[in-house]
């Protein structure tokens, strides 16, 4: 039944989406909130916040204060912590109850940018979609109030989109990527081990390498506003060499390329979670198999036969057929057969922090088979 | 930016300006979800958005209780449709028929939209129990939005999760109830002199069912966390037993009246007072010669009396140098009134102001509590919360006994403090 949750949890809510997006860019993100969308974040969704501080905040907001419309006390803690910190930009994230009161954030971003002379922008989430929403509203946001400075790259460009801990956890992931795409010049990584001065040298970059259907919709941004193209794909075992010929034919056409979706859908081998990602963990393991998804910026990215359900009896019959399943081990309460685990943090959390693979090294995949 | 403020030029009750509020990555303190898999056998059902979701079904997650968790989520359509009672009842319906057994209590968390929209509860509530008459649906919340004007989401809880007990025959027992912690005959004198007097000490830890429908024989309930107090009060008034509560005080003064007043309720004779004094006395001096000048934080998470035991401390020679709170609890406007005329240089340190995202100690300090650990970076501290189940003498003397195991002790803070529910299965 659609909404409940009887075996499974939800994956990352969209507010902790937007944190995560922009944890690292030195900017002040403000979760108008009363409680509880910060530790629900940093308790399960977020491994950076014990070592590496970062300014998520949220508003702390009463009662009174939503009833009465009071923005001004909203504003004026965030001109004090602006001024006590310095950020680089303010960013707003809407919560259920200023949802509902249709809080003014466009113009609460005016007047902080107004008073600070710093760049403000809002995040239209409302805590009722998940985090792939959550990422790509504020890769996009941050993207239309970037300033991008012209770069001459030294060779071919590509930026890397849709990179956060809560799709690729393991510390070493950037390191990874840089290597694997050691025969371009990576300007930015959205958004993780980047600075917002790398992201400004952005709009350099020949193709787009989305990895995480979070990604997409900032892709889908710089392919309208800067002729970008881009490569839909994660390098994940010997799908990287599609990858790499993909790149070249959207550099030599100026078309976005979209290698993920040519095998067959079958029910036998069965993967689960972003889309982006399953795919490409399926193209490198299977001549055909079945993606199944429930996250909402993966809707687009799936064939016919495909599953993007929520449902835990429709999930639950889809995975009835399967003789190999890949997914969060939190799945296995639907099926008896056994899921070759691919923890995954959006879903299960820090449960299986300590057993997390990092599926960009090729050597795991053996174990995927 | 230093945030601390030394205590005489701190006022009473906020200390501290709070606006934008920082979260630390310490969770030991019990939340709803901790607290209500206390009522043995019983399922809770969350009726929210997706992202407050997430943060309670995780708790069950990594406390092995998903069996006993159903998460509801509310879309848009669910509210501009205006049938927010039509998808609770049709959704808890669902899932409680999903279920091989019907649960004896089914603890319903609706949220701060339901209340802001209106929602008509009372009629969800008669239509789910007209459904399932063998099951006690506990109305419980979840609406952080109210806390700071009113009761905060588990003082509420720590009330209603008692709704399936009923009055009964009352016998030799007493109850102890509004905390997560245990009180034991080493660490409290409640349990000790109860004990001591043919009296059954009722605890929830472990309980069954059956155990817990008898908290209802007990004939006094006892109360020694604050946020407790409101739940456990109503509940004695409803079970017609009387209630106490008894403050977890460090000073011999405070330590005798309250054991007074306890030891004058149940019709048992007072302790040997100055006995224990000479014994703590004894650990002080004791404790004293182990860390000498070490410098102290206190936090309000270890104990609802941080200000009171670095009172006593302080007494006794510590170098208590800081205590970590945002307010300042009703009860300890005296510790806090003398503390600000005789050690007014004893800093006092916010917890969830912005500014404390970058505020990091050196790891010289003892800590005693989590919260200050982490704010101090230091690998020696005492962790526990909510008083850990010290009362009185025993009290005082476990406390003693486990700063002098935190200053011998290394452990790591950033293993430690940031999992939840300090003594519940923990998965991580």
């Amino acid at each position: 039944m659609r909404c409940v949750y009887n075996r499974l949890p939800v994956y990352t809510g969209d507010i902790s989406g937007v944190a995560s997006a922009l944890y690292e860019l030195g900017g002040l993100i403000v979760i108008h909130d009363p409680s509880g969308c910060n530790s629900t974040y940093n308790t399960h969704d977020e491994v950076r916040w014990y070592q590496e501080a970062s300014r998520i905040y949220i508003s702390g907001l009463k009662e009174s204060d939503a009833i009465m419309g009071n923005d001004g006390k909203f504003i004026d803690d965030i001109v004090q912590v602006a001024l006590d910190q310095h950020p680089k930009f303010i960013a707003l994230a809407n919560s259920p109850i200023p949802y509902l009161n249709a809080t003014d954030f466009s113009a609460i971003c005016k007047k902080l940018e107004e008073t600070l002379d710093i760049p403000a922008f809002y995040i239209p989430t409302n805590a009722m979609h998940d985090y792939t929403h959550g990422i790509a509203l504020a890769f996009k946001a941050l993207a239309s109030h970037l300033s991008f400075e012209d770069y001459v790259p030294t060779k071919k460009a590509i930026n890397i989109l849709g990179v956060t801990p809560l799709d690729y956890t393991p510390s070493d992931t950037t390191a990874l990527f840089k290597d694997i795409f050691h025969d371009y010049e990576v300007l930015s990584i959205w958004a993780r081990d980047t600075s917002l001065k790398e992201l400004q040298r952005s709009t350099s970059a020949n193709v787009n390498i989305v990895v995480s259907s979070s990604g997409l919709r900032l892709a889908q941004y710089f392919e309208r506003t800067y002729h970008i193209p881009y490569v839909l794909g994660s390098p994940i075992g010997d799908f990287k060499y599609k990858i790499f010929k993909a790149i070249e034919e959207a550099i030599s056409t100026g078309k976005s390329q979209n290698p993920l979706l040519h095998k067959e859908v079958s029910d036998e081998h069965i993967i689960i979670g972003d889309a982006i990602i399953s795919h490409s963990l399926g193209n490198a393991l299977y001549t055909s198999y079945k993606m199944i998804t429930p996250l909402e910026e993966s809707k687009r990215i799936i064939r016919t036969g495909d599953l993007v359900s929520k449902d835990e009896e429709e999930m639950e019959q889809a995975l009835s057929e399967a003789q190999t399943i890949i997914g969060d081990p939190m799945y296995q309460v639907l099926t008896s057969t056994p899921i070759t685990p691919l923890p995954h943090l959006a879903f299960s959390g820090r449960l299986y922090l300590k057993s997390m693979p990092n599926i960009l090294k090729g050597g795991i995949l053996d174990e995927f088979k | 930016m230093k945030m601390s403020l030394p205590i005489s030029e701190a006022n009473y009750p906020n200390p501290f300006t709070i606006g934008l509020e920082f979260n630390p990555p310490v969770h030991e303190t019990w939340n709803i979800v901790h607290i209500g898999m206390q009522v043995p056998k019983s399922i809770q059902i969350y009726i929210c958005a997706d992202n407050c979701l997430r943060g309670v079904v995780m708790t069950a997650a990594e406390m092995n209780a998903m069996d006993r968790f159903i998460g509801i989520t509310i879309e848009e359509r669910d509210i501009f449709d205006g049938h927010l009672e039509e998808q609770m009842i049709e959704t808890i319906t669902y899932a409680l028929n999903k279920r091989s057994s019907l649960p004896p209590v089914a603890i319903i968390f609706p949220v701060c939209l339901h209340k802001f929209l209106s929602v008509d509860l009372d009629y969800v509530y008669k239509k789910l129990r007209a459904t399932f008459p063998t099951v006690v649906f506990v109305e419980a919340f979840m609406d952080p939005l109210s806390q700071k004007e009113g009761l905060a989401p588990d003082q509420r809880l720590r009330k209603v999760m008692y709704d399936s007990i009923q009055p009964l025959a009352q016998d030799d027992s007493i109850a102890l109830l509004g905390s997560e912690v245990t009180h034991t005959y080493e660490t409290s004198d409640l349990v000790a002199m109860a004990i001591d007097h043919h009296l059954k000490v009722r605890q929830l830890k472990d309980m069954d069912y059956q155990d817990f429908l008898n908290l209802g024989r007990a004939q006094m309930h006892i109360c020694t966390y604050p946020a407790g107090d409101y739940g456990i009060q109503a509940l004695s008034k409803r079970l017609h037993a009387s209630y106490l509560y008894l403050s977890p005080c460090f000073d011999y003064k405070s330590i005798q009246e309250e054991l007074d007043l306890f030891c004058d309720k149940l019709h048992i004779s007072h302790l040997d007072h100055q006995a224990r004094e000479e014994a703590c006395d004894e650990a002080f001096s004791h404790l004293k010669d182990i860390i000498g000048q070490k410098a102290i934080a206190i936090d309000f998470v270890a104990t609802p009396r941080p200000l009171n035991l670095a009172r006593v401390l302080l007494e006794h020679g510590f170098n208590v140098t800081s205590v970590y709170l945002d307010t300042i609890f009703p009860e300890e406007k005296e510790d806090f009134l003398f503390l600000q005329k005789q050690f007014p240089a004893l800093k006092l340190i916010p917890t969830i102001h912005a500014n404390m995202r970058f505020e990091m100690g050196e790891g010289e300090c003892l800590a005693i509590g989590p919260k200050a650990a982490y704010f101090e970076n230091t690998r020696h501290f005492v962790n526990i919360i909510e008083g850990g189940g010290f009362f009185g003498y025993r009290g005082l003397i476990s406390m003693l006994k486990a700063i002098e195991e935190a200053y011998y002790a290394s452990k790591d803070p950033a293993l430690i403090v940031p999992q939840k529910g300090l003594g519940c299965e923990c998965l991580l």
